[in-house]
């Protein structure tokens, strides 16, 4: 326990330290409204870019229940298949093919893509 | 201790961003993979501004923004000659002498920086925001209404249609004259939402103007091109100097597409009065194998052949267009001159049209050179440049911007960037008077 507290403690004396040793090593000044601009290469944007970007939770729902039907199922599989063998890893590399099959579907349909 | 600190991040390469004014597209280039230089995409990362040609009143203010953009320590250099003070007032007192090659001076003026001999440079703006928001409004926020006038000097972004019946931000930029990758003077009109292009709205040449400058100003290439409409220039010369300006062009775009390496070789092919023909044919396997030439550019940024033939050059030749003032003179003709034509021209078509031509050039070059020492040129009014044909009587503008915005319309902006790469957009040429006294 005590042993412990003590690797805590240095962690964070070495985290600061740093931090703090770290800020008398740089020449930061205060930025200027004029160099806060954002970069376009020359003018100024009218408006914020505060946007707010379309979450697209239908595809995010399809791929999330994929990976995590996967999940749902390697957990008790991950357990067991040491003792039930060559049988048991081959079952389960059907199981991903399927799902693998799944992905490669919804990845040539852009669920993917950012935009 | 700081004199120790400045020596040693001084031995770091400079970063460099590229301000490229008119007689300054080829600057940024020349500089990709030099020893000592970083040529970096952002002001941001920079700590010297170089200013590569002339400026002209339409680029002063947006040069002005970008330098403010620069991080302190900062500091500008005139790689052509320091502006007309009408222009520039804050000019330094003492402007560095105009050398060939600024690489030495860039980092010796680097070094200085740091280990302040030199001061920072100050803004040249004001330092207050666009507009007055502090206190103004019911809670101090920015004004009043939904969006709360305008919080930290801007307004909030309108909505405009998204995908699934949503009405999502639209951002309404003009993306400026100095980004990497865009020709000189271009600004672009556009309406972003996240990384996609909505629309191109408009696209303008802010490079109009004589640029107003002290020293000279045009690259040594173009010269070639321009001494071959009124004199006979040795074909081996004007060749080779095709060849230096597409492998110019190129090391630009493969920089742009984050291939360093490669764009270090094209560099430096492009450096050289004489580049092999075998470097520039293992050059073009590699950049096919990047997927260039191939599935990375193809099927983008596609200009259809009835307006490729307007444009002329390369990319009206990618198209299937045999239109080459080469191929109607006598001297080319005996030298085994064929125009080389494709089947479409969109970014890997283009590309590998340009990438074959640069190795025609430096055939038709060789054997020019054993034939008869020096064949000359007939100087027959029209010359084949590099973006196209240039002739006397009447330089049309440019068709190409009034293509841009239907050509980069609902493209990611990494899409828009590399067709323009892949378009030679060279504006400030084109717009020119042909009485140019500063050439």
């Amino acid at each position: 326990m005590p042993s412990a507290l003590l690797a805590a403690a240095l962690v964070v004396a070495v985290v600061t330290t740093v931090t703090l040793g770290a800020q008398l090593l740089t020449d930061r000044r205060p930025t200027s409204w004029s160099a806060a601009v954002p970069v376009l290469g020359g003018f100024t944007p009218p408006t914020h870019a505060w946007s707010r970007f379309h979450a697209r939770w239908y595809p995010m729902a399809l791929v999330f229940i994929a990976f995590e039907m996967e999940m749902m199922f390697m957990y008790p599989w991950a357990v067991v298949f040491v003792r039930e063998g060559a049988t048991a890893v081959i079952e389960m590399g059907v199981f991903l093919g399927i799902l693998a099959c799944g992905l490669l579907y919804g990845w040539r349909e852009g669920v993917f893509r950012w935009q | 201790m700081s004199q120790w600190r400045a020596a040693l991040a001084a031995r770091a390469p400079v970063p460099v961003f590229v301000a490229a004014c008119v007689g300054g597209g080829e600057t940024a280039r020349q500089l990709i993979g030099r020893d000592g230089i970083e040529v970096v995409a952002s002001p941001r990362h920079a700590s010297l501004l170089l200013v590569a040609g002339g400026i002209t009143p339409a680029l002063t203010d947006p040069l002005t923004q970008v330098h403010d953009q620069l991080p302190h320590p900062r500091a500008t250099i005139w790689s052509s000659g320091a502006p007309d003070e009408a222009l520039w007032p804050t000019l330094p007192s003492t402007v560095p002498a105009i050398a060939a090659d600024p690489v030495p001076l860039l980092v010796e003026r680097y070094a200085a920086l740091l280990r302040g001999d030199i001061a920072s440079e100050p803004d040249l703006l004001p330092d207050r925001p666009a507009n007055a928001w502090d206190g103004v409004g019911p809670f101090g926020q920015g004004g009043e209404g939904m969006m709360g006038g305008t919080p930290y000097g801007r307004p909030m972004a309108m909505t405009g249609a998204d995908r699934d019946g949503l009405a999502l931000d639209q951002l309404h930029l003009t993306v400026g004259p100095f980004l990497p990758g865009l020709p000189v003077g271009l600004a672009l009109d556009v309406v972003l939402q996240g990384e996609l292009v909505q629309e191109v709205s408009s696209a303008s040449n802010l490079a109009t103007a004589a640029p107003s400058m002290r020293g000279a100003g045009v690259d040594a290439d173009d010269a070639v091109f321009r001494r071959a409409m009124n004199e006979p220039v040795p074909i081996a010369e004007l060749e080779r100097a095709r060849a230096r300006h597409h492998l110019g062009a190129l090391a630009g775009a493969l920089h742009l597409s984050g291939l360093p390496a490669l764009a270090t070789v094209a560099a430096r092919l492009a450096a050289m009065p004489r580049p092999p023909a075998r470097q520039v044919d293992r050059l073009a396997r590699h950049v096919a194998r990047s997927g260039l030439t191939s599935w990375a550019g193809s099927g983008l940024g596609v200009i259809a052949a009835d307006e490729a033939v307007t444009i002329g050059g390369p990319t009206a030749r990618s198209a299937g267009l045999p239109n080459d003032v080469r191929g109607e003179d006598n001297v080319y003709l005996r030298l085994g001159f064929e125009p080389i034509t494709g089947h479409m021209s969109d970014v890997a078509g283009r590309w590998r049209q340009r990438l074959a031509e640069v190795a025609q050039s430096l055939t038709l070059a060789e054997r020019a050179e054993q034939r008869g020492a020096n064949a000359a040129v007939g100087a027959v009014g029209a010359v084949e440049a590099p973006e196209g044909t240039r002739s006397h009587d009447g330089d049309p503008p440019t068709p190409i911007l009034e293509l841009l915005p239907e050509l980069l319309s609902g493209r990611d902006w990494d899409e828009l960037v590399a067709t323009i790469a892949s378009l030679d957009l060279r504006l400030a040429v084109a717009e020119l008077p042909k009485a140019t006294a500063w050439t």
